[in-house]
């Protein structure tokens, strides 16, 4: 059969691997749940009762700073059954951004004869990277950073990739090419908006993860 | 429905080993004790792609997943990779589901990429 993916995040201690401690993690179910970026505030949250407005979701979003670079400070699930924990609709993905290993998890149950990659797209179409928040065009400018953390952790402040379109992807395997065997391979995401970035945005884009199989 | 078998090969004693389909391609399934002949790769069109003279040849399908967005969840087929090697090079045969076409590419012996592969596809 074909490989299967399951997308899982952290939410409660990224310094578990799902293999040890799999109750520390939800796995998406991808055609409800969604990522939401945002710096949060009281009602934008973790442990949310309610799934998020477009109107809240712009009140808590990410201020641009006009002297220094700003990370965007949250990554919240949005759980569309919200049947973890109690009735909550978001959880708080942990290490987000932070010098930690075990934050996104990408399952495969088989093997794969190429490596899987995360790409970031305008939209499901795959065919450009044009958004602001995807470097307006220009790959390398991407806002949107990603860093494989399969084997190793990513250092304090790690700077990353910069993911966007066919040619900035980021490969889930530290570049070592096809997994042998079904695997959990991880990565650490992050929004980094530059400084006095002259263009405020709200913008949806999409991340993809690219995979292969016999 | 397209019930098709997704390649056929030809070996050389004659015999001949029938694909499936893209959800269970059959391709592990490959006799490996056998020198393939010929193989013939379904296109989206519905014709087959007949490719012969290699030392030997790999398949994969290729899926994008999105995270997010209007069509997250769904799991769709981006193309079909096939794979040959020559005496000098590599020739990869890239069938393109979704924006019907065939891409084909010329790839040196050294090539990184196909240093990367699972090597457990060849056949």
């Amino acid at each position: 059969m074909a490989t299967a993916l399951t997308v899982r995040v952290n939410y409660v201690d990224a310094d578990v691997a799902y293999g040890t401690t799999p109750a520390d993690y939800i796995a998406l179910d991808l055609t409800n749940d969604y990522l939401i970026w945002t710096k949060g505030d009281a009602t934008v949250k973790d442990l949310m009762t309610h799934e998020p407005t477009a109107a809240e979701l712009n009140a808590a979003a990410e201020l641009i700073d006009p002297l220094l670079a700003v990370t965007v400070s949250k990554c919240l699930l949005m759980d569309y059954s919200h049947d973890i924990g109690g009735a909550y609709y978001t959880h708080l993905v942990k290490g987000m951004s932070e010098n930690k290993k075990y934050v996104f998890a990408f399952s495969f149950d088989g093997a794969t004869a190429t490596e899987p990659q995360i790409e970031a797209w305008d939209t499901s179409a795959h065919l450009t990277a044009l958004k602001h928040v995807l470097g307006a065009g220009t790959a390398l400018n991407s806002m949107m950073k990603g860093v494989c953390t399969t084997t190793s952790l990513p250092g304090a402040g790690w700077a990353g990739t910069a993911i966007a379109g066919a040619s900035n992807v980021l490969l889930l395997n530290d570049g070592s090419g096809a997994i042998a065997v079904a695997s959990t391979l991880y990565a650490n995401l992050k929004i980094l908006i530059p400084a006095a970035y002259a263009t405020p945005a709200a913008e949806t884009f999409v991340l993809t993860c690219r995979y292969t199989y016999f | 429905m397209n019930h098709q078998p997704l390649f056929k090969i030809v070996f050389n004693d004659n015999s001949i080993f029938e694909g499936g389909n893209y959800t269970q391609t059959k391709w592990l399934e490959i006799p490996q004790d056998k020198k393939i002949r010929t193989l013939f790769y379904l296109l989206p069109t519905g014709d087959y792609l007949g490719i012969g003279g290699f030392k030997r040849v790999y398949q994969y399908v290729e899926v994008v997943e999105d995270l997010n967005g209007e069509e997250r969840g769904k799991k769709k087929i981006d193309f079909i990779c096939l794979i040959i090697e020559r005496d000098n090079q590599y020739i990869q045969y890239k069938i393109n589901q979704i924006n019907i076409g065939l891409e084909i590419n010329i790839l040196s012996k050294n090539s990184d990429y196909v240093k990367k592969l699972n090597p457990i596809g060849w056949r």
